[in-house]
């Protein structure tokens, strides 16, 4: 991943670069997730530190930082895979933040996994076919005696599976099994799993890691075709800055667990505390960018950030090329 | 060596971003038109060789084929809870010890035997089946949210403990189990059908008298069939996919949806249905039955027949589960014309020791050539040319940032 | 109160068998991720080697002991060469499982070789007892304490501060990282399943002689309750399984000295204590006493 943080400035010549104005608004109260000082600590280190943030309706909202900011801690936060210590999460009214994982899927928020999550022994229907599980009834006694009810479902349930696959471009894979095709592919199925669950909220988590430029465009289409279709909230994390500048909403910043900034693109991409983060200070020392969290200077346990991957030992000094490492 | 054993990983596990290449002995059968045609011919082949095998096999196949369907039904379970849930439980024979003796005490009689008294409610043998098996799945579903929160190994002894315990009880409640010696079981009656050799009159089917034996069989395939089938069923539907995502990426599935909890706990009802069911099939099979059965040794008994079967795979088990359970005793009756059997008792190879050298030998082989055992084995073969057809490789110039693949 | 003292060293003596048992056990759970349900094997092999050799060809005790543990090892590092490290590749159960096969195949081997037959061991101090502080107790029983102590103390003094013992403790840490510092996992493994024969064997000797008969192929299931001690004290720890070995051993021989006063568990229970003990303690500790808890990771 090197070099991937150090592209703040936009890029001229990068074709994602028109972008469709939305206007974000502003209140909190009309916004759709609601992130309210949150807090997560593991071990001593502080991944998230009081960080607040607002998706507001049909939005696409990008979450951005250097390597070991706390933006995979944040969506692990909203689905319910981590609690937080401090601070709420609210979504459309609802307060995520005591409810189970399942539950919140169960309330419309699906998300993508930066490592991919698929089940590499099953095909990649069977794959999108999990997404259906919290819409779908059938229970053990019912598909043990594969009652007509159960069919009918499943029919309806893989119809709706198999369009939605058609619409991310997988319609020819679903035969497929998940672990056999290219890496490009399985992230459209993560895309694709988290269009089966009828999302309200949809937090992809870097979609487009490890794709060239052309791989990107086609991503940042997708993504767009996707809030328009829907017309739901996306919170996406992402190094590519081409992605976001191109097709996000709002952006917010963070590092070493705080936010930094906030707030459309344009504005964001010239301040002063986002570029010290990316690209360090002058003098070459660990970029404070304004944070300077004594807990974690240069910690090396921001392998907790990035908890899909095993990784441990990235190094939070968000300076152009140290934050590689990573992968 | 991969993994720690703290991950719940069972033997058929292929990882996202690293398969082996191990096959999905725990997927659900594929899909395919033409030879789904081919198989159900032979499936139709072999059911009717079984329905028609009483009339040619005498008593020893068939008691034989009785603790077969037995067996067949309780690794069905054990396959449902370690192949497909990925939870390993070793005290299986626990929830089949419920089984065959909660018919044998709901069924039986209360009477006095010699000096000890014995407990029953004289039930009729349906409704006492019925409730052995509903009993057994309570047993389950009471250790679910132990095992719940216990990972890999640490529930694999817990369950065993399980077994100690159990085997420990029924050792020591002669008023349920008759003590040392056990306990009759009584006939199973459907109907006013008795599934038993009657003094009076006998039944003939085709010119062929049939007696327990006979009958019993075809409550055996019958059994065992329907129970096959909603295994199959569970694991090619919405259940199955759950527990499959429950044992390979269980924060995954709880994202996506599935209450983990709660499906680990099905999983423990469901197997132990299954377990008690083979519990009341062993408990006809035997006649009579006694603690020392219900041991560890049955366990890995178990164990070994859905490995060797195949982890997860419908199929798998029952062959499994024929090969284990009818090995000791077809050697037994070949030992003769075997070479290097010896009788029992003498310092050379018994049929039992060879038996247990067989499955042990069978395991070891097993999963050191092949973890999916011997259903994987099979579908290698068949669903070798569709993984092939959807390899699908994007030409795309390698970035410098791309995560090595 | 004598009857209790007595106890405790029963008690205690019986424990410091299953630590070391437990403690082979870990090894080679911490070294190599497996869990070696072939354990007891090892253990019935190398007594039932020592066993033969002091009552067939009367070889000198401590000559017929050091045979035994050989044996004990050559099966442990056989079992691994050939079996365990081929399937380096697989998954941890499944090289578990493997070891149960291994289990079946070599207790099997043993039973029949021992038929009906209850082989006394011939050890030196047969069933002669000793006063200690006013109690009697069994030499056997001050044997096997002494040597419990003296290998565990030697254990963790190695494992602590010799070069071999970092290595293993740095390969149960990291495997990767140990690997890229230079160390042979393979010989790690191999060292770990070395180890693990030779404790085995030499728990099997304590656990055969008085006021056991000597060995038959029940002593198989009394080599299992190792598996329970190592369990509660938390499988990825050493110190646990010390520890959980202690409080197995206590709770076996206190609920057997006290059989009377607990008539109501039924007859035998103390075989069954250190499996109950030790689901009461994961259901309050489901990691084990000492084991790492588990962080859920996405």
């Amino acid at each position: 991943m090197t070099g991937r943080g150090a592209r703040v400035a936009p890029d001229a010549a990068d074709p994602v670069q028109a972008a469709d104005p939305v206007h974000a608004v502003d209140a909190v109260d009309a916004a759709d997730l609601t992130v309210d000082g949150v807090t997560v600590r593991f071990a001593g280190v502080t991944a998230l530190d009081r960080v607040s943030l607002a998706v507001a309706p049909a939005a696409i909202h990008a979450l951005i930082g250097p390597n070991g900011a706390g933006k995979s801690t944040m969506f692990n936060v909203v689905s319910g895979a981590y609690r937080p210590g401090h601070g709420s999460v609210r979504f459309r009214g609802t307060d995520l933040t005591r409810l189970r994982p399942h539950r919140i899927a169960g309330l419309g928020v699906a998300r993508t996994f930066q490592n991919i999550a698929l089940l590499a022994a099953e095909t990649v229907e069977d794959n999108l076919m999990l997404g259906r599980h919290h819409l779908t009834r059938a229970g053990f006694v019912a598909t043990a005696l594969r009652l007509p009810v159960v069919r009918r479902e499943e029919r309806r349930h893989r119809d709706r599976a198999r369009d939605i696959a058609a619409f991310v471009g997988l319609g020819d894979k679903l035969g497929c099994l998940a672990g056999g095709l290219s890496y490009g592919d399985q992230k459209r199925v993560e895309i694709a799993r988290a269009l089966c669950v009828e999302p309200r909220l949809l937090l992809l988590d870097e979609p487009a890691a490890g794709m060239n430029a052309g791989e990107t465009a086609l991503m940042a289409h997708l993504i767009r075709d996707i809030r328009d279709a829907l017309a739901i909230p996306v919170l996406l994390v992402e190094h590519d800055m081409g992605l976001v500048m191109g097709i996000a909403d709002w952006v917010t910043v963070l590092d070493f667990g705080r936010r930094i900034a906030d707030g459309p693109p344009e504005r964001v991409q010239r301040d002063d505390a986002v570029q010290r983060a990316y690209l360090g200070t002058g003098d070459g020392g660990t970029g404070d960018g304004g944070t300077g969290d004594a807990d974690d200077a240069g910690a090396d346990d921001w392998g907790t950030d990035d908890v899909a991957t095993d990784d441990v030992g990235t190094d939070g000094s968000g300076a152009a090329g140290a934050t590689g490492g990573s992968r | 060596m991969s993994d720690s054993l703290t991950d719940v990983v069972p033997v058929d596990r292929p990882t996202g971003s690293d398969d082996r290449g191990t096959d999905p002995a725990g997927a659900p059968e594929p899909r395919r038109r033409g030879p789904v045609r081919a198989r159900y011919a032979v499936a139709l082949a072999g059911l009717v060789v079984l329905l028609a095998l009483p009339l040619y096999a005498d008593a020893f196949w068939l008691q034989l084929g009785l603790f077969a369907f037995a067996a067949a039904v309780a690794a069905l379970g054990l396959s449902l809870l370690l192949g497909q849930a990925g939870q390993l439980s070793l005290g299986h024979s626990f929830f089949v010890a419920v089984g065959a003796y909660g018919y044998t005490a709901l069924a039986g009689s209360s009477r006095t035997v010699g000096v000890s008294r014995q407990a029953g409610l004289a039930l009729p043998p349906a409704v006492a089946a019925v409730l052995a098996v509903l009993l057994a799945g309570l047993a389950g579903l009471l250790f679910s949210p132990i095992a719940a929160r216990l990972r890999g190994i640490y529930l694999g002894i817990a369950s065993l403990g399980l077994v100690f315990v159990g085997q420990h009880v029924l050792f020591n409640a002669p008023a349920l189990t008759g003590g040392f010696n056990g306990r009759n079981v009584p006939d199973f009656t459907l109907l006013g059908f008795r599934f038993g050799t009657s003094s009076e009159e006998t039944l003939f089917v085709l010119g062929v008298p049939f007696g327990r034996e006979e009958k019993l069989w075809y409550l055996g395939v019958a059994v065992t069939a329907a129970a096959y089938l909603c295994y199959r069923n569970l694991v090619r539907g919405r259940p199955g996919r759950a527990l499959r995502a429950v044992r390979d990426r269980e924060a995954m599935a709880a994202i996506m949806g599935v209450p983990v909890s709660r499906y680990k706990g099905y999983a423990f009802l469901v197997s132990s249905m299954y377990a008690g069911l083979g519990g009341v099939l062993l408990a006809l099979a035997f006649g009579r039955i006694v603690p020392e059965t219900f041991g560890m040794a049955l366990a890995v008994e178990y164990l070994a027949m859905v490995v060797i079967g195949g982890l997860g795979s419908a199929g798998g088990a029952v062959l499994g589960a024929v090969f284990v359970s009818c090995l000791p005793a077809v050697l037994e009756r070949y030992a003769a014309v075997l070479p290097g059997l010896a009788p029992a008792g003498s310092a050379g190879v018994s049929p039992a020791v060879a038996a247990k050298f067989g499955y042990g030998a069978a395991v070891i082989v097993l999963l050191l050539v092949e973890p999916g055992g011997a259903a994987a084995a099979g579908s290698r073969l068949l669903a070798a040319g569709r993984r092939f057809g959807c390899r699908v490789r994007s030409r795309r110039i390698p970035h410098p940032s791309q995560p090595a693949r | 109160m004598t009857q209790f003292l007595q106890l405790l060293v029963a008690g205690v003596s019986l424990g410091a068998v299953y630590a070391l048992l437990a403690l082979g056990f870990v090894v080679v759970f911490k070294a190599t991720g497996v869990v070696n349900f072939a354990h007891p094997a090892l253990l019935m092999v190398g007594v039932y080697a020592t066993a033969r050799l002091r009552g067939v060809n009367h070889v000198p005790f401590a000559l017929a002991l050091l045979a035994g543990v050989g044996t004990a090892v050559a099966l442990a590092l056989l079992v691994q060469r050939l079996l365990v490290h081929p399937m380096a590749a697989n998954s941890v159960i499944a090289v578990s499982i493997m070891t149960i096969g291994v289990d079946v195949v070599a207790q099997t081997e043993i039973a029949r070789r021992l038929g009906a037959d209850i082989l006394p061991i011939g050890d030196p101090w047969q069933n002669r007892v000793s006063s200690v502080f006013g109690l009697t107790v069994p030499q056997t029983r001050l044997a096997a304490l002494a040597s419990g102590l003296v290998l565990i103390a030697a254990f963790f003094a190695w494992f602590k501060l010799s070069t071999v013992g970092i290595a293993m403790r740095a390969v149960a840490e990291d495997p990767e990282t140990a690997a890229l510092m230079g160390v042979r996992r393979a010989r790690v493994a191999a060292l770990a399943w070395l180890l693990a024969g030779a404790l085995a064997a030499v728990a099997g000797l304590f656990l055969t002689v008085f006021p056991a008969p000597g060995l038959e192929p029940a002593t198989g299931a009394v080599a299992l309750r190792a598996f329970p001690a190592a369990i509660l004290g938390g499988l990825d720890s050493t110190g646990g399984a010390v520890v959980g070995g202690l409080v197995v051993g206590l709770a076996e021989a206190l609920s057997q000295g006290y059989a009377d006063q607990l008539s109501f568990l039924g007859s035998g229970f103390h075989t069954v204590m250190p499996y109950a003990v030790m689901v009461l303690v994961l259901l309050v500790r489901p990691s084990g006493l000492f084991g790492t808890r588990e962080l859920s990771r996405v």
